[in-house]
């Protein structure tokens, strides 16, 4: 299930309060207020960092159990396995999804042996095709016999039955996410599955699986423009930096995933101690924190030290990079400068920046090239690309008007950065973007799982969910020189990739 | 309310546990007691032209959301000129209003962190906006602006004119977004409901055709307002009224037939890709069938819940031949759209078509099972809290619901009526749309698909979304 790129999320969620540096004083206490968000925080005894927000009177409650392990975080020749194993995680566990475990337990080992065969074979120089099939034939005879003891999706038909909306998860290059909303008067069902589900996950159904993210590779990126063209500009723009492979993985990867790397996997790094569980809605914390203790505090930490997070660095990029990417389509252009992450005092620049530049009829990029020379007929732009946990990109997309060769495009765009390198933005333009930043604030708050999403990503990735608000503080100190500045070190074209969509001509 | 427990899945939990001696114990969850979900209280007011708005007050955040829907949509586009309404809507809200030019209408807006906009669905138009409460005195003329004085600028006309154009070529370059084309255009024939926008009708589009066919179209009649979040009522009231309570009422809309379907018929269209999107069609049911409750259970069982329904289950757990596959059901106010949506990879497109009709056949011909029944009444009833995540949310349910005339217990009633549904009438139901004969079959995927697929009926190939379909 699940990925997604998760890019509009992480910059909704860069999102926070304070400073009241732009904010009149006699307004100031009563924004605040508006601005507040009352945080419940509690570790659990095995060290899980529980968040909690009391909603009163809303009838739902929503979960975002997250870890700081993501994409990035996959072993060499294994890209996509930590978006694999998220899969994995709705298949059950010893008492859910089967009809026997005892049973069921040989049949997934003979599988296992069966695909590991085949990897073997394919490995070969000359694989024997008569071997193959017969071990094609091996796997098709043990998956006929796990269906007689397979109870196919019971994880997601409790939830379901229960009332379970937004079940669901994603993988991102940084975190996997696991969400689902219930009736505010489900807390015991949660807590109880989901103690079974990180205590005892069974990856059933693994080689069946593996087609699925096959599917959804050729969905999403392969018969996809934009999944394409992204993905080039990661793989362009990225030499070092783990960033550099796709989240869902290359496909030969994929195909080649074996269950016991997911369970070797999740064991060395899903940990209670390291994740985060989010509660948003209509719930009191004094109630509910004895329940997720019980059972959640209960999920053991593996007896092995946390995974080192320890990436190579990408090196300064010392001349712009192109990449041509050929596809039926019209053409679109992304661009890619890098910048340090969040919360660097830089890479929040950059993304008030984006603000100024794309968001609103009012913003730059759209009155200028949008609506006044028509040279596109869309333009966005977006920092912590494709992650956030590390120094990433912050990427301009576009696609030209018809007629437009992509070159003018292009130009016009130099033009415009060159501007704010030069003369900088004008404080009503930061205004305006400060002003926009707290409004949507409040507008994700009024969501349940938006919030809890928030909070546990905050905490997760950034290491501490005050960063939620504490976003606004240092949007509300942030001046229109910082933003120069930050324009000046980062948005020149040594530093950039451009990606280029476009039909092959014949 | 009926006491909810969580018997069902106790006992699939004990199932499992039955059949085998188990070293783990399964988790046993306490029943809980049933929630108390209280039907939040809409304040209905009526305007002096007849337009109704309702109120919901909720002082836990500093903001207010503001919708109009009008009666109308897509199936107004006139013959020949498809894309007007949508051209009409984007140059509504960006072609100026009142005495301010498009920059300083945009200027007003930004400046406050209010965001406004205007946009149709298949039959209806909606504007709409968002800002702090402090704000709302201050929006809400220029959202009256828009409504009746909007200034459709003819450069803004000319630059939204243009992406409407581009995002019609661009329809075709994603097997997903042609296939709905396609399907829409089939499914719905010859009916206004089957009409798109094409470059031909959207270049013949003029500002003066806007200008008049939002003169003829945009009024309070058959219009409801929401409006939700922390406001002062009386005052929003007064000031609704003195805004719009002398809008006078727009033309009286056409009444339309069901529509005809260009089936059976299987529309392929080549494109190079490595995974092709499918989508089945058939004629769905209308807005207040009596049916409409059996058949929203019987659709939820087939491939409306996600990962537990049959198709999900049939298609993509048990042969990891696709990575989603839905059915969905839309009513109209004519007989609306069923539709099973999915892709594959190339080489496994006649597995997938071949399970898909035998899934379809087979709840036909049986319908649900009784404890399949069961457990999509409990999973719908359980999900109704979900409407009521925010005063938002909720005021969005109400109001379609009152914009399409439901009755006013509709929201009160609405679990009692999804547990009355018996397994005869979700079968009878869905029996009747299952059966129809004359299917649309749209597939988008590599060239060398065409023979195959002419074991599944006659095909006709296509090259373009929008040439003619016979």
């Amino acid at each position: 299930m699940i990925f997604t790129f998760k890019r509009t999320c992480l910059l909704a969620l860069a999102i926070t309060l304070a400073g009241v540096v732009h904010l009149r004083a006699e307004e100031s206490d009563k924004a605040n207020a508006d601005f507040n968000l009352p945080v419940v925080e509690k570790v659990l005894k095995n060290g899980l960092t529980v968040l909690i927000v009391e909603r009163p009177g809303v009838p739902v409650v929503s979960f975002s159990m997250m870890q700081p392990v993501g994409a990035q975080d996959a072993p060499k020749g294994k890209t996509g396995l930590p978006h694999m194993l998220e899969h994995m995680m709705f298949k059950g566990t010893e008492t859910i999804g089967t009809k026997s475990y005892a049973k069921e337990k040989p049949i997934l080992e003979q599988m296992d042996k069966v695909a590991q065969a085949i990897n073997d074979e394919n490995d070969k120089l000359e694989p024997s095709a008569e071997r193959l099939k017969d071990l094609s034939d091996q796997m098709k005879k043990l998956t006929e016999a796990h269906h007689q003891v397979v109870v196919k999706d019971e994880l997601s038909a409790i939830y379901t039955l229960n009332g379970g909306q937004s079940l669901n998860a994603w993988t991102s290059q940084d975190a996997t996410n696991y969400t689902v909303t219930l009736p505010a008067n489900k807390i015991n069902l949660y807590a109880t599955i989901e103690k079974d589900r990180l205590s005892h996950p069974v990856f059933r159904e693994f080689y069946s699986e593996r087609n699925v993210v096959a599917q959804e590779r050729r969905w999403r990126t392969e018969s996809n423009p934009e999944g394409k063209l992204s993905e080039a500009l990661e793989f362009t723009a990225f030499s070092a930096s783990p960033y550099k492979d796709p989240t869902i993985g290359w496909m030969s990867d994929i195909m080649k995933l074996m269950r016991p790397d997911a369970e070797n996997f999740y064991h060395q790094t899903y940990r209670p101690d390291q994740g985060v569980l989010a509660v948003v809605g209509g719930i009191k914390a004094a109630e509910i924190l004895p329940i997720l203790e019980k059972n959640l505090g209960e999920v053991p930490n593996p007896p092995v030290a946390p995974l080192k997070k320890n990436w190579s660095k990408e090196p300064p990029q010392e001349g712009q990079k192109t990449v041509h990417v050929y596809f039926d389509a019209d053409p679109i252009v992304m661009m890619g400068w890098h910048m340090p992450n969040f919360p660097h005092p830089e890479g929040l620049a950059l993304d008030v920046l984006t603000n100024i530049l794309t968001s609103g009829n009012t913003s730059r990029l759209i009155r200028h090239l949008l609506y006044e020379k028509k040279l596109v007929t869309s333009v966005s732009t977006e920092t912590g690309f494709p992650g956030d946990r590390s120094p990433n990109l912050f990427v301009l997309s576009f696609t030209p008007a018809a007629k437009q060769s992509v070159d003018t495009v292009v130009a016009a765009i130099d033009m415009e950065i060159a501007d704010i390198r030069k003369n900088g933005v004008t404080a009503e333009e930061l205004d305006r973007a400060r002003r926009e930043i707290e409004s949507s604030y409040l507008w994700g708050k009024t969501s349940t799982s938006e919030l809890a999403q928030d909070l546990a990503y905050n905490q997760a990735v950034h290491g501490d969910w005050r960063y939620v608000t504490r976003y606004l503080d240092m949007v509300r100190a942030l001046t229109p020189e910082d933003i120069q500045k930050a324009a000046n070190q980062y948005l020149i074209s040594d530093n950039r990739t451009i990606a280029y969509l476009e039909r092959k001509s014949k | 309310m009926k006491t909810l427990t969580l018997k069902v899945v106790m006992a699939v939990l004990l199932f499992g546990l039955g059949s085998s001696g188990l070293l783990a114990k399964p988790p046993v969850v306490a029943e809980t007691a049933p929630l108390d979900i209280q039907v939040p209280q809409f304040d209905t007011k009526t305007l002096s032209n007849g337009m109704k708005v309702i109120f919901l007050k909720s002082d836990e955040m500093p903001l207010v959301s503001v919708k109009l829907i009008v009666p109308g949509g897509y199936i107004l586009d006139p013959d020949n000129q498809e894309g007007l309404v949508a051209l009409m809507n984007s140059t509504l809200r960006n072609g100026g209003a009142g005495a301010l030019s498009p920059e300083a209408f945009d200027e007003a807006l930004e400046n406050k962190a209010a965001s406004m906009g205007a946009s149709a669905d298949v039959e209806s138009f909606s504007a709409e906006f968002k800002c702090l409460s402090k704000d709302v005195a201050d929006i809400l003329p220029l959202f009256a602006d828009m409504l009746r004085r909007p200034q459709f600028d003819t450069k803004r006309f000319e630059t939204n004119k243009a992406d409407s154009l581009d995002e019609i070529n661009r329809l075709e370059d994603t097997p997903d977004s042609l296939s709905r084309v396609i399907l829409n255009r089939a499914l719905f024939g010859q009916s206004p409901y089957g009409r798109w926008a094409n470059p031909k009708s959207v270049t013949s589009i003029q500002r003066n055709d806007v200008v008049s066919f939002y003169k003829e179209h945009l009024g309070p009649t058959g219009s409801v307002l929401e409006v939700t979040g922390k406001v002062d009522e009386e005052k929003l009231l007064a000031q609704l009224e003195s805004l719009l309570g002398d809008w006078p009422a727009q033309k009286k809309l056409p009444e339309y037939a069901d529509a005809k379907p260009m089936g059976p018929t299987i529309y392929f269209y080549p494109k190079n890709v490595s995974q092709v999107f499918i989508r089945y069609g058939l004629l769905g049911f209308k807005r207040h069938d009596p049916n409409d409750f059996s058949l929203s259970v019987a659709n939820y069982i087939l491939g409306g819940s996600g990962f537990t329904s049959r198709l999900m289950h049939q298609i993509r757990s048990d042969r990891g031949l696709a990575y989603f596959v839905d059915s969905v059901m839309i009513p109209y106010n004519v007989r609306g759209i069923f539709e099973v949506i999915g892709g594959t990879r190339p080489d496994s497109v006649k597995e997938y078509l071949s399970v898909m009709f035998q899934v379809l056949n087979e709840y036909a011909k049986t319908g649900p099972t009784e404890s399949e029944l069961k457990q999509a009444q409990k999973s719908i009833v359980e999900e109704f809290a979900y409407s009521f995540e925010s005063p938002f949310t909720a005021a969005a349910r109400n109001s379609s619901l009152v914009f399409n005339h439901y009755p006013d217990d509709y929201l009160q009633t609405y679990r009692d009526n999804i547990k009355a549904v018996t397994q005869q009438q979700a079968t009878d139901s869905m029996q009747t749309i299952l059966a129809q004969k004359d299917w649309v079959l749209v597939v988008a995927g590599p060239e060398s698909l065409e023979k195959e697929l002419e074991a599944f009926g006659t095909v006709h190939k296509m090259s373009s979304i929008f040439e003619p379909l016979n």
